[in-house]
């Protein structure tokens, strides 16, 4: 079941349960759910809750700042959408490491060409491989 | 389409059985290395589509994805957040995806009045 008081659900307990089968969303201050998504911040292993900053408006959760990777951006936006009372999120988190990971894509390395000291025998050689010293 | 074995040596599915249930984070590897540089946009955002296709929670006419350097870009109106959700896990859980920019509206939410910038004198 859902629970909103820690230990928060990890991944466990994500996804489809909590406050999305119970219908109507909770009505909540935003403040209040502003203080939970924070909290669940500090205990989820992903996430430095230092580099994220929360704003909450009518239930519309914006998440700014910049995170070092990807699954800190994921898991930073599932802490939001875990939360109740939680109308829209928007994750605006920019992701520091993202440069090269784009340069990877954007240039990706050159086929690889075999070295002079391996591929085909040198022509006139033997064409066994070097001479074995017993 | 969905992975089926996590980097941790866990597979992905719902149960202890195959290791923590619901692990859907846990299943793509995003790291440098996993990135495909191969991949085009165009092969990302076809992958991604189809996800959707097949995917329950989301009808896939309200959704257009677009791909630009690895970047998605999720945009339409749908009807609950949990179709928003599930749509921007579809895309994070594609490899080759670098980043996910979620810009669907969810219908009957009242967009958020921006703060008021400060004119300049």
């Amino acid at each position: 079941m859902y629970q909103s008081t820690p230990p928060y659900g990890g991944p466990a307990m994500r996804y489809y349960q909590g406050p999305y089968s119970r219908g109507a969303p909770l009505p909540r201050s935003d403040q209040e759910i502003r203080n939970e998504i924070v909290a669940r911040l500090q205990a989820d292993p992903w996430v430095n809750e230092r580099n994220v900053k929360v704003e909450v408006n009518q239930g519309v959760v914006t998440l700014t700042g910049e995170v070092d990777i990807m699954e800190e951006k994921r898991s930073a936006g599932d802490d939001a959408y875990d939360t109740p009372g939680v109308v829209d999120v928007r994750n605006e988190l920019r992701i520091a490491k993202m440069e090269p990971l784009s340069r990877a894509r954007r240039e990706p390395p050159a086929p690889r060409r075999p070295g002079p000291s391996e591929g085909l025998p040198a022509p006139g050689g033997q064409g066994r491989g070097p001479a074995r010293v017993r | 389409m969905a992975m089926q074995g996590g980097p941790g040596g866990w597979s992905c599915g719902p149960g202890w059985g195959y290791g923590p249930p619901a692990a859907r984070y846990y299943c793509v590897d995003y790291t440098l290395a996993n990135v495909n540089p191969f991949r085009s946009d165009e092969d990302i955002r076809r992958e991604i589509e189809l996800t959707l296709v097949f995917d329950t929670w989301v009808n896939s006419d309200e959704v257009q994805v677009q791909v630009e350097d690895g970047v998605v870009t999720l945009t339409g109106e749908v009807d609950s957040i949990v179709a928003k959700r599930s749509a921007g896990d579809d895309a994070w859980d594609t490899v080759g995806v670098i980043d996910v920019v979620n810009n669907i509206r969810v219908r009957h939410v009242q967009p958020v009045e921006e703060p008021e910038q400060a004119q300049p004198a």
